[in-house]
Formats: C-alpha cells, structure tokens, sequence
C-alpha cells in the first residue's frame, strides 16, 4: 500500500495515533487528542489532517475529529506492527528499556521495509503483543483472506472489515441497517449451520449463513488473523517468545 | 367513516413512514378507527392503506406506507414507497422512530430530510425507555433534527393526536429552522458540491439528489440529464478509488455516523438490567429453548383450531341448519310456487351456513393467532429458526413468514411475497403457498377426510402436501430463473400485544375473505341449485367422467363439486354434499374415495381468488402456470393414491 501513497514518517506518525485512538474505542479522533498525543500545536493537526484527508486517508470533520478509511487504516496497521514489533525487538533482543524502545521504535518504523519487519516476526517466533501488552496487527499481505467470516467466529464483540457481497440486495439491506465495514457487532448466538443473531445499535439483527460469510471481520479494536478466530474475546493471548 | 361534508374538496394528505416494527400499524388504527380504504399505490401493485382522520373541523387523509429501513428500494415494497413520497403531494410525513432503536431508526429520518421531505417525528414507545433504561431528551432531539419531535406511545394513543396536529400545521411554522444535514466524507463532500451546479431545479433539494445520484440511486438517474450523470460516474469512480468500497457504502458510513453522533448526544444509557420481554425473547432465539417453543406454538394453534374451530362450525352449523332454516324455508316453499326461488333461496342460506361454518371459526381463529405472534414480534423469529430448514426448498427463512399465513388463506399470504427481496424468491413463495393447506382446505382435511374416512388419512394427506412443497421448491429453485438473496432480518423485542391493531389486521384479512367469497359462494351455490333442478347438471359429470371416474375413481357426480372447489376449496364440500344428497359422506363414498377427493380438492388448481392474486402479483402467464402445475400434480398424487389404495385392499 506504501508504494501507491508516498507518506512523509510525520504523516504516518498521525495515521498512528488515529488508529491508537481508535484503538482505545473512542470512535472519532479529535484534534485535541492528537494535538496532546503527538505534542504539537491544534492548528498543526488541523492543517494535517485536512491534508491526509485529501490524500483519502482518513474522514476528517472541522471542529469533531477524524477516523481513519479504509486506505488509511490499511497504513496505520501496518506502521503499528512494526513499531510494535520493533519494540519487542529492542526490548527481548537488545536489552533496551520500555521508555527507550518507544522512541526508537518510532524512527526505525517508518524506514524499515515489510520485508524486513516480515522476516524480524519469524525470527522472534511471530509474538502476539508488545512489551507494553498490545497486540500486534498481522501481515496484510494477503489483504481480505487476513480477517475471519463472521460466519467463522464466536460470540463476541467484532469490527466488521470487509463486505465481499455482490448481490445488489444483501449489499443494499446490510447499508440500511448499518452494518458496513467500521461498525462494531456482538455476534450473540449461532443456530448450528444457521444464520446467527448479531447486536448492533440496540438492535438485533439475523444474518443468514451466507450473509455471514460475505462479511470479514476481526476482533473489536484490533486487526486479527483469520487462523487465530478461537481466541477468546477480550483477553489478549501470552507472548510467545522462543 | 362516510364522506363527511368538509369545505375543502380534497383532505389534506399525511404519509405515516418509518421502520418495520416501529408501531405504524399501531399508529395508523389510533388515527383512523376501523374503516380503512386499502387501495394501490399508483402505477404499482402494492397496496397502501388510507383512513380518513378528523382534527377539529378538518378532515385529514392518513397514508400508512409500508415499513422500511432507507430509501434505497430493494423490495417492491419499498420501491413502490419511494416513488409514493416523491410523486404524491404530501401536507407533511409523519416519520416514526422507535425511541428504543433511536438511532438506526435516525438513519431514515436523515435520508428523509435530505430529500426536502415535510418531516414530523413520532418519537414512539417512550414507555418503554424507562423499562430499558434508557433516556432521550426530545428537546435536544428537536435542535439536533431541527424537526418537531413529539413522544408518542401508538399502542396507548398517547401522543397520537399531537402529532396529528403537528404534522396538520407543518405549512404554518412560525420558524422555519434548518434540518440537519449529513456530513459525508470529504470525497463525497467534493463530488456533492460539484454536481449540484449540474442538476435541473426540481422539487428535490438538490444536495439530496446529488446523494442520491452518488449513491447509484437508479430512480433518480432519470431526473438528471447526461452531463450530469458522467460527472456522477466520474466520482463515484474517485470516491470508490479512495476508500476501496461502494460508493453507497461509503455515503451509507456518513448517515449513520451522523445518526450515530445525534443519537449520542441525546441519549443516556443507565445501567441494565434484562426486562422479561427481553429474556423471553431471548429463550425464543436460544435454539434448545426456541424449537420448542416453537413447535408448542404451532401445535397449540393446530389444535385450537382442530377442537375450538371444529366445535364452533358444529355449533354455527347445528344452530342454523336445525333452528333457524327449518322454518324459514318451510314460510318460503309455503309462500312461493316457482320451484327456481325456492331452489335459490335454499341455496342462499347453504351457502351463507357454509361460509360462516368456516370463515368465523377456522379463518378467525387462525387470524388472531398469527395476529398476535405479529404483535409481539415473534414471526421474524420464526425465519430465524427456520432458514436453515428453508434452504431444503431452495429458500430463506424470511419466505417461511407468508408461507405461514398461507394455512389461513392464500390471499394475504401471497400479497405478504411482497416484503420479499428478489423476484425468484417471490415466485417460488407463491407457487408453494398455493400448496399449502389454507384454512378452507383444513376445514376440509379434518371436517371430511378425518370425520368420514379416518384420521390416518387426514394426516396422510398432510404429509403428502409436505413432501410434495419440498420436491416443488426444489424443482422450482434449479428451473426458476434469477437469484435469491440472503437472509438479514431485524429481530424486534418481544412487546405486550395490543388490542386494537390485532383486531383490526384481523379484521382486514378476515374482510378479503368475506368480501370476496361470500358473494361467489352465493351465486355458485343457486346456480348449482338450478343446474340440479333442470338437470343440466348431467352434462357437465360425462365429458369430466374420463377424469373424475377413469383416472381417480371418483363417483361420477365428483366433477360438479371439482368445478366449484375453483370458486372457493370448501364450495367442492358443500356441493358434495348437495350433489350426494347427504352430509354423511361415507354412505355414498369409500374411505379411499374420500381420501382422493379431499386430497384432489387439497392440491388441485388455486381458487378463483388466488388466482386473480398470482395475476396481479406476478402476472397471468405465471397465474394459469402454477394453476397448471397444479392440476397435474394433483391429479397424478390422486390417481396413484387411488390405485396403491385400491390395490393394497
């Protein structure tokens, strides 16, 4: 995805702390929050915005914040991984401290290359969360085959990612009532090889199995690989570390 | 509600819109009491209920259009909705939210707002806030939507008259304040503003139409000129490029954010705690708990209709038959020597007894009962439990819902298709509806076929009946052309049954029944009357022997009653029994010739009146197909009944 938008590291920088903020649940980013996060003046973050926002990256409203698009989402995913990733890196390997690593990380994250930050995860035994507890986003080298079904999982919270319909009609019934990639669901029950009861918006709301299956999804607040959909919600698993 | 003199010519005109299940129908029964005109939207087959409603002197007309979740037109429903809000000339639109579901329910508010739309929202079930704990502040609603919001509980009627008024003074707000608008993306923002330029002056604002056309809205595409129309394709190409979705998708994003952030801002959520509509309706999702429950509910209401049903058309038919046609057709045989007026007269009072021996306590009965499991919100929970069964016939559990009307009469149960999202789903619906044994073929099953031949063979032809739906829908899903969309489906909450809307969806169901049938009912009956007294009846039993004699080893006198079962399915039973001389059917019929009559009567061809339906739903060439392949397969599932019958005695 670098490769098609040309990103100074300050740019990926606020695609990061948009994503953090999100992260942490608050569904719009305001100025005020990564103006304190990022220790910079509210107009710098409004001139940044304004421009990231003109490059498709995030959806920015004057005076309420922005949220991340797809596009946008799709880099600050990435850049997370690596500085995650790196921090386990500098923390496990290097002996550096949490405080140090932080910094570093920073740097090094918007020049290392995938490939590197790729081959880094094996070589570390592909660890779970950071040294501070948070999860590491996977690859997104195989883009949509990264997220499970919602037909795939269990009960519990999930962001939908993707919609993969082609029927005009599923596509346009999932629009009126809200659930387009961005939305959070909790998937309440299954009826084996049924549809499954999902709750969004104080509504629930019956998704035929084959519905289910159009939509990608990844556990609430992270980006998840499909292979790992048995993990249980809200616990972040142990590193694993070899 | 007759003609009241008002001064003006045409009443004033209000359209009731919202979800499905936000208590419009609740709100419609409050406004216009029981006499309601149900008539068709223009150039549609759907059909929109209109009631006259009075405030003060005044006389308001009161559309209730069909529930739904956006403008955007899936359903011919929804379609037909559309184009009625665009076209008809509206004193106001009265939007009713569900205050429990407020902000998927803001969703439509904003789309209306956003087409120019006179809006006046009902903020309906405030009652049920405080169960849910929850709170809205309708003042901060009002400044948020800058519309007038008035709380409403529809079941109640509180609120109901204020909205009226609101709604009937829309014209004469004093402050004209500014709606509120959604905030798109930035891409859409961009694409917005440089349409607008483009688009001719209609009675659309035009930010709302530039939407619309952005979002691939094809029934607005014909209001826009061509330049227009490639600007649209050119950004909606830019807008797809940026976020790597639909560009419907993407504007869809930016209502419900909006909706998000006002329902947010006036909305206090308090600590919950289940209420026990919530819990039940939880037990009737749980599949361990909810198969029960449901095959309790259907067997209880087979069996209320079975005992309280069967005991009710014996007591209507003993009453008239024993006390009240004795003396009356003993003063007209006294009075009247023309034998045709005492045969029509005779007839009349049959046909009458018969109509009233299995409308009132078969049909009714079954009416309410679904009536009230539509109330209460359990029905979509039906095609939840359902959909996975669905699939075997080549459906989706949404179709199980106007299958399942159709045990009381296919009539509403075919309009009910409607609601349906793609065309072979409604073809497939329909064709298999006419299968299933409505109320007057119930009435048959159990009042001959159980009574006279055995129960085993009532439920044989149960059975029957099922297995022949199943390979139908099979056959029919791989030979139908078209496709069938998966099924997403609102679960409501499980809510206290209202009196009134009950009553009255029963009373409009039950009126199609009446109002179509009696008459035919009557008429078939005297001309059957008089073809027996001229003995013409003769030739109509020879050219119809082959079949009714030779291919289901029927008595002869059968295919009178067979032609009359076209009028009405439960005419072929009482013409059996005028045609036989008797109501004792086994004094002139076997068992298995009972058995393959009523099975015949179950299968054979639509009634005259679903036939119209299917006609008017589909169209003729799909009415006389299925009626057709009806006939066939009834007469094949006859013929081989009566010979493996015949043989295995």
């Amino acid at each position: 995805m670098s490769q098609q938008y040309e990103l100074s590291p300050s740019e990926e920088e606020y695609l990061e702390a948009i994503y953090t903020k999100q992260e942490e649940n608050a569904r719009v980013a305001t100025t005020g929050d990564l103006a304190a996060c990022l220790g910079v003046r509210d107009a710098s973050v409004t001139e940044m915005l304004k421009k990231l926002s003109e490059k498709g990256l995030v959806d920015y409203t004057p005076y309420r914040g922005a949220t991340l698009t797809e596009a946008g989402c799709k880099i600050a995913t990435k850049v997370k991984r690596k500085h995650r990733l790196l921090e386990r890196f500098l923390v496990d390997i290097c002996g550096i401290d949490t405080h140090e690593s932080h910094k570093q990380a920073c740097e090094i994250e918007h020049v290392i290359s995938d490939k590197a930050i790729d081959n880094l995860s094996a070589q570390l035994g592909h660890p779970s969360t950071c040294p501070g507890g948070s999860a590491i986003p996977e690859s997104d080298s195989e883009d949509e085959t990264q997220f499970s079904k919602l037909s795939d999982v269990g009960n519990g919270a999930y962001t939908i990612r993707f919609l993969t319909s082609r029927e005009p009609e599923t596509i346009s019934r999932l629009c009126s009532l809200g659930l387009i990639p961005g939305l959070t669901v909790r998937v309440l029950r299954t009826i084996a090889k049924g549809p499954l009861i999902i709750e969004t918006k104080d509504t629930q709301i019956a998704l035929g199995r084959d519905v289910a299956e159009s939509l990608l999804v990844s556990p609430e607040g992270t980006e998840e690989q499909g292979r790992r959909k048995r993990r249980r919600r809200g616990a972040p698993s142990t590193a694993t570390p070899s | 509600m007759a003609e009241t003199t008002s001064k003006t010519s045409t009443p004033k005109g209000i359209a009731l819109m919202g979800n499905p299940s936000a208590g419009k129908s609740a709100m419609f029964s409050q406004l216009t009491g029981v006499n309601v005109i149900v008539s068709n939207i223009p150039q549609s087959t759907v059909m929109v209920q209109k009631g006259l409603s009075h405030l003060d002197e005044h006389t308001v007309m009161v559309y209730d259009l069909p529930g739904v979740y956006s403008v955007t037109a899936v359903t011919e429903d929804e379609a037909a909705t559309k184009d009625f809000l665009l076209s008809a000339s509206l004193e106001a639109v009265i939007d009713i939210v569900d205050a429990t579901r407020l902000e998927r329910n803001l969703y439509l508010t904003l789309q209306l707002l956003e087409l120019g739309l006179p809006v006046v929202v009902a903020l309906n079930q405030v009652d049920l806030l405080k169960t849910l704990d929850l709170d809205i502040d309708v003042a901060d609603l009002e400044k948020e939507l800058g519309v007038q919001v008035v709380p409403t509980i529809a079941t109640q009627g509180e609120g109901v008259h204020e909205v009226l008024e609101t709604a009937f003074h829309y014209a004469d707000q004093p402050s004209k304040r500014t709606h509120r608008q959604v905030s798109y993306d930035d891409h859409v923002e961009r694409a917005i503003a440089a349409i607008i330029p483009l688009l001719p002056e209609t009675s659309i604002p035009k930010r709302g139409f530039a939407v619309r056309l952005l979002a691939g809205d094809k029934d607005f595409e014909s209001r826009a000129d061509e330049h227009a129309l490639e600007l649209v394709k050119a950004f909606r190409g830019e807008v797809e490029r940026a976020h790597g979705e639909d560009v419907a998708v993407t504007i869809a994003r930016g209502q419900h954010s909006t909706a998000d952030l006002i329902a947010s801002a006036v909305l206090v959520r308090k600590v919950h705690k289940p209420t026990l509509g919530e819990r039940f309706g939880e037990v009737s999702t749980r599949p361990r708990t909810g198969y029960p429950l449901l095959v309790a509910l259907v067997g209880g209401m087979l069996a209320l209709i079975f005992y309280v049903g069967g005991y009710l058309s014996t007591l209507i038919t003993t009453f008239f038959e024993g006390i009240v046609f004795p003396p009356l057709y003993g003063a007209v045989s006294a009075h009247v020597a023309n034998p045709f007026i005492t045969s029509a007269v005779h007839s009349t009072l049959l046909a009458l007894a018969a109509a009233l021996a299995i409308a009132v306590p078969y049909i009714l009965i079954f009416f309410i009962f679904l009536a009230i499991l539509e109330d209460v919100g359990y029905l979509p929970r039906v095609a939840l439990l359902l959909d996975r069964q669905a699939h075997v016939i080549g459906l989706h559990g949404r179709s199980i819902i106007p299958m399942l009307f159709g045990f009381g009469c296919s009539v509403p149960a075919i309009m009910a298709t409607r609601a349906l999202p793609t065309r072979k789903e409604r073809i497939i619906t329909i064709a298999l509806i006419t299968l299933i044994p409505c109320s007057a073929r119930t009435a048959i099953i159990l009042g001959v076929a159980a009574t006279y031949a055995g129960v085993q063979y009532a439920l044989a032809i149960y059975l029957i009946s099922v297995v022949l739906i199943i390979a139908a829908g099979r056959l029919l899903r791989a030979t139908v052309p078209g496709r069938t969309a998966g099924l997403v489906l609102e679960i409501p909450l499980i809510r206290r049954p209202a009196l009134v809307p009950i009553l009255k969806k029963t009373w409009l169901r039950m009126r199609e029944f009446l109002y179509i049938a009696v008459p035919l009912l009557i008429v078939g009956s005297i001309v059957f009357g008089w073809l027996d007294l001229t003995g013409l009846s003769r030739f109509i039993e020879a050219p119809m022997a082959p079949i009714t004699v030779g291919i289901l080893g029927l008595p002869s006198f059968t295919a009178i009653c067979l032609i009359y079962g076209v009028l009405r399915k439960e005419m072929a039973v009482e013409m059996l029994a005028i045609a036989s001389g008797t109501f004792i059917f086994n004094t002139v019929m076997t068992p298995v010739q009972i058995f393959v009559f009523c099975l015949v009567v179950t299968l054979y061809v639509p009634c005259i009146a679903t036939f119209g339906v299917i006609a008017r739903e589909l169209n003729a060439r799909w009415a006389v197909g299925i009626s057709i392949f009806t006939i066939v397969l009834a007469l094949i599932a006859g013929g081989v009944a009566f010979r493996l019958l015949t043989f295995a005695h």
